[in-house]
């Protein structure tokens, strides 16, 4: 489907065009929201506020990047604004300046499905959680963090350091829980 | 330093990650998008709608039965000046103018699954009566609720996979998914989305106003001259040679002011139509000198039908002793179209062009009549009926709840004033700033 067009089509007020839009990219902007929360319901919530915004400011769009990269960038923005509005993500979102924590340099081999990696990142607490996904996910350097976030640059590197490690330390766990289960499975 | 490998490795395993979103969601979505009109504005709006058709009716009442109540004075059939009738001078009908904390966990995530079901949800108890009609059967809708209650254990149960690093309390996610998916599945049934997906332009109540200044034709002197009486000289006692040389009174501009109901109608995203009722005032100032009163002396009731001669009058002769104001109250009933001219959405600017239709209620105007030397009010000589061309440039000014759009506005006459063409070709020139104030979406 030529976006140009889409985009076109729902700036005329074509609900039909608008409904196609969002079932294109509802999927995988839920997969995006739902990194950023603690449950698929907060997920939704994320996802029809984003959207919200989506058929607002389509106006917006110039076409000079992807359509879709747009759309997140709007779904990373409102699901930040929902973790600061919410009460029960804000206590864990006052991050504090710590010393700088040595980035550990384990790359374990990923071996978990995307689900799995999913409810991993979703343990973390929401602080860490935000950033994790913001620099390892997104691609946002840690300066980027530190202007959406409202925090320090070594705040956004100290967080991020702690939350790979916790991280890179339960995707161990896992995989060594899952050997043990299946080799006790197949006796 | 740290290799990029983790990073890359969970950004590609991340790519993948999509979720089916319940079909609430989207409902949720069109209803936004297509802008429901907030109902906290329209109690508001009623507050305010009640008073202001109100008071145009009592305008109305009071300048219609006035008229009515009032004789007409269709000729003074005689007048004496305040010397003459050797006393205090009679006045004649002169001028009247939700939360909970982070570990609350268990309860606390049920309450906010509730509270957010219940928020998506306010009108599922409404549609269960549209339900009870037969748009979807109960079994049906059951049916879609089982499979979302699948659909949501299923979700519910992903935490499982590292249940040994948390507790997270499934029984009530669980509870909280069935209380939202429940609420979810039965507004599924009850919303066309073929209905919502087609634009609405409703019809659409404000209210408007304005205020400047108008002006009339300037009242020339020489007017005087070449003027048709439309009274017969012989009733003025006066001597019209001994007036021609007293000084005649411009018409000077001065406030002009309206209020009413206004209606509007968008016919495409650019155009709008626009129409509503309105109470205009007009005013000029004029000098004029002293004030006289006219009578019937009895001789006179046998010229001129007795209930006429009834009512005293009051005249004025020509002078700069006093400033006198003419009032003009209208009933305007105009319509116009607007035109979008940006689609800037902090300062939207709009251009309307329009006629109006009104109606003279009420006056109390004095014209100079060159027969007699005297300024003297005659509601004979008015075009009560007056068709007005008007044009203005409006800017949409951001306001919590409230639309205002505001911007200068000219309006000009194009009936002339005055039904004689011998008096002069006078029309109303308004110049002032438009208010419209229309309640709900930005």
């Amino acid at each position: 489907m030529d976006h140009y067009q889409l985009v076109r089509d729902c700036l005329r007020g074509d609900g039909a065009a608008q409904k196609r839009l969002y079932e294109q990219f509802a999927g995988s902007m839920l997969g995006v929201c739902y990194r950023y929360t603690k449950s698929l319901v907060d997920a939704e919530d994320v996802l029809q506020d984003g959207f919200i915004m989506v058929f607002r400011n389509l106006h917006q769009f110039n076409f000079a990047g992807e359509l879709g990269g747009w759309i997140r960038r709007i779904m990373v923005n409102t699901a930040i604004n929902y973790l600061k509005k919410n009460s029960r993500y804000q206590t864990d979102l006052l991050f504090t300046d710590g010393v700088l924590h040595p980035v550990s340099d384990d790359d374990p081999e990923v071996s978990l499905s995307t689900k799995e990696l999913a409810e991993l990142i979703r343990q973390l607490p929401p602080g860490y959680q935000t950033i994790f996904n913001l620099h390892a996910v997104e691609g946002y350097s840690h300066v980027e963090i530190g202007k959406i976030l409202g925090i320090k640059e070594g705040t956004s590197r100290s967080q991020y350091a702690r939350a790979r490690s916790l991280l890179i330390g339960w995707i161990n766990k896992f995989a060594a829980a899952k050997k043990n289960e299946s080799t006790y499975v197949r006796r | 330093m740290y290799d990029a490998k983790f990073e890359n490795a969970v950004q590609r395993k991340m790519e993948e990650l999509e979720f089916r979103p319940s079909e609430s969601v989207w409902v949720n979505i069109e209803k936004a998008v297509a802008g429901k009109r907030r109902r906290r504005a329209i109690p508001f709006f009623w507050r305010l709608v009640v008073p202001a058709v109100l008071l145009t009716a009592a305008a109305g009442a009071y300048f219609f039965g006035e008229k009515s109540g009032k004789k007409t004075v269709a000729e003074p059939v005689a007048v004496r000046s305040q010397s003459e009738s050797g006393g205090v001078p009679k006045t004649g009908a002169g001028a009247k103018g939700v939360d909970a904390t982070r570990d609350g966990g268990i309860k606390g995530d049920v309450g906010r699954a509730v509270a957010r079901a219940d928020h998506r949800n306010r009108d599922v108890v409404k549609n269960a009566a549209r339900m009870a009609d037969g748009e979807k059967t109960d079994s049906r809708v059951a049916e879609e609720g089982a499979d979302k209650l699948v659909e949501t254990r299923d979700a519910a149960q992903r935490p499982r996979l590292a249940a040994w690093l948390f507790r997270p309390g499934l029984e009530d996610q669980r509870l909280a998914h069935h209380v939202r998916a429940a609420a979810l599945s039965a507004e599924r049934g009850m919303v066309r989305l073929s209905e919502l997906s087609r634009p609405k332009r409703p019809w659409e109540a404000g209210f408007v106003a304005g205020g400047g200044v108008d002006r009339l034709n300037r009242l020339d002197a020489s007017h005087a001259n070449t003027a048709v009486s439309y009274s017969a000289a012989s009733f003025y006692s006066l001597n019209q040679s001994a007036v021609s040389k007293n000084y005649i009174s411009d018409v000077r501009p001065d406030a002009s002011f309206y209020a009413g109901v206004y209606l509007q109608k968008a016919v495409s995203a650019r155009w709008t139509f626009n129409t509503g009722v309105d109470l205009h005032y007009y005013s000029v100032r004029m000098s004029v000198g002293q004030q006289l009163n006219t009578y019937v002396p009895a001789s006179a009731t046998l010229l001129a039908p007795v209930a006429f001669a009834a009512a005293p009058q009051t005249v004025y002769t020509v002078g700069n002793q006093q400033t006198y104001t003419n009032r003009y109250y209208m009933l305007q009933l105009p319509v116009a179209m607007q035109y979008r001219i940006n689609w800037n959405r902090m300062l939207p600017m709009f251009l309307e062009g329009g006629a109006s239709v009104s109606r003279l209620m009420g006056s109390n105007a004095l014209f100079y009549n060159p027969s007699s030397g005297l300024y003297l009010k005659s509601d004979n000589i008015l075009n009560k009926t007056q068709i007005d061309l008007s044009s203005s440039l409006l800017v949409g000014l951001p306001f919590h709840g409230v639309r205002i759009q505001a911007g200068p506005q000219v309006q000009y006459g194009l009936t002339p004033l005055l039904n004689s063409q011998g008096l002069g070709d006078q029309h109303f020139l308004y110049t002032g700033i438009r208010l419209v104030v229309l309640p709900g979406r930005k």
